[in-house]
């Protein structure tokens, strides 16, 4: 399901507006992915577990 | 009544002289107001890791005289609490690299995903190119063109990706601050791709 976001607008530093924006699911998804490829990319080669590898190709996948 | 050495003209070289983008005519003159642009260069779009402490700057073509309302990134993956961005534009210094800082337009936050822009209201720019800069306090995620299809950098001439791909923008690795004037000491940013720092289009002037 779409989720509604706020683009934050500053000006000399300060937050001065916040307009709402759509985000589809996905756009959730690559934004999902993106996540899991910084968490597990910062893990040891022997610290990552089968499932962790099989995450990590998926995400690699979707947002590439 | 237009006249070139006392004669006056007449017709269509008349009418040719009189639209001042006759020569000039491309589809990126004519951007929707109210929505961003990049300057050109475009391609798909990926996203990409940026370290903290760097400057990054990205050739911007502006097509035509226009006046911006907004400068934005867009944070898919945030860094720490706290930490900000900034950015800016240059002029080009007539050689293809930043040369003269024309605004700081100060900080965005980056501790959270989503569009983060800065109000640049009645910014206007001139034809030509110019650099938009973002200079980093952490180290985040943020959306980017992978392989544009042509860079004012033309292409890569070195190394193993050499004919395989265009030059990016140039970086910087220096401490978080105000953007210096001028930005000196830039090395070619041969292997990453664009930075998306978008502008809004408030007018075609």
């Amino acid at each position: 399901m779409p989720v509604i976001r706020y683009a934050q607008i500053f000006k000399d530093g300060q937050l001065i507006d916040s307009q709402p924006y759509e985000v589809s699911d996905e756009e959730l998804a690559l934004e999902n992915a993106d996540q899991v490829i910084k968490r597990l990319s910062a893990k040891a080669d022997n610290e990552m577990t089968t499932p962790e590898m099989a995450q990590f190709l998926k995400a690699l996948a979707r947002a590439r | 009544m237009l006249k070139l050495a006392g004669e006056v003209i007449e017709g269509q070289l008349a009418d040719h002289l009189a639209e001042l983008d006759a020569h000039t005519r491309n589809a990126e003159e004519f951007i929707k107001v109210n929505q961003y642009e990049l300057g050109g260069y475009h391609s798909t779009f990926s996203t990409t890791a940026v370290a903290a402490d760097r400057i990054h700057a990205i050739p911007f073509h502006v097509n035509r005289k226009r006046t911006y309302q907004y400068a934005a990134i867009y944070v898919t993956v945030a860094g720490s609490a706290g930490k900000k961005a900034r950015l800016g534009i240059y002029a080009d210094d007539g050689t293809i690299l930043p040369g003269a800082l024309i605004e700081d337009w100060g900080e965005v936050a980056i501790d959270s995903t989503g569009l983060k822009a800065i109000d640049i209201t009645d910014r206007q720019l001139d034809k030509g190119l110019y650099w938009v800069v973002m200079h980093t306090e952490d180290a985040f995620t943020l959306r980017i063109r992978t392989a544009a299809s042509f860079s004012p950098l033309g292409i890569r001439s070195t190394g193993g990706a050499a004919l395989g791909g265009v030059e990016g923008g140039y970086f910087k690795d220096t401490a978080y601050a105000v953007l210096p004037d001028p930005l000196t000491g830039l090395a070619a940013l041969s292997s990453l791709p664009f930075i998306n720092i978008a502008l809004m289009v408030k007018s075609n002037d």
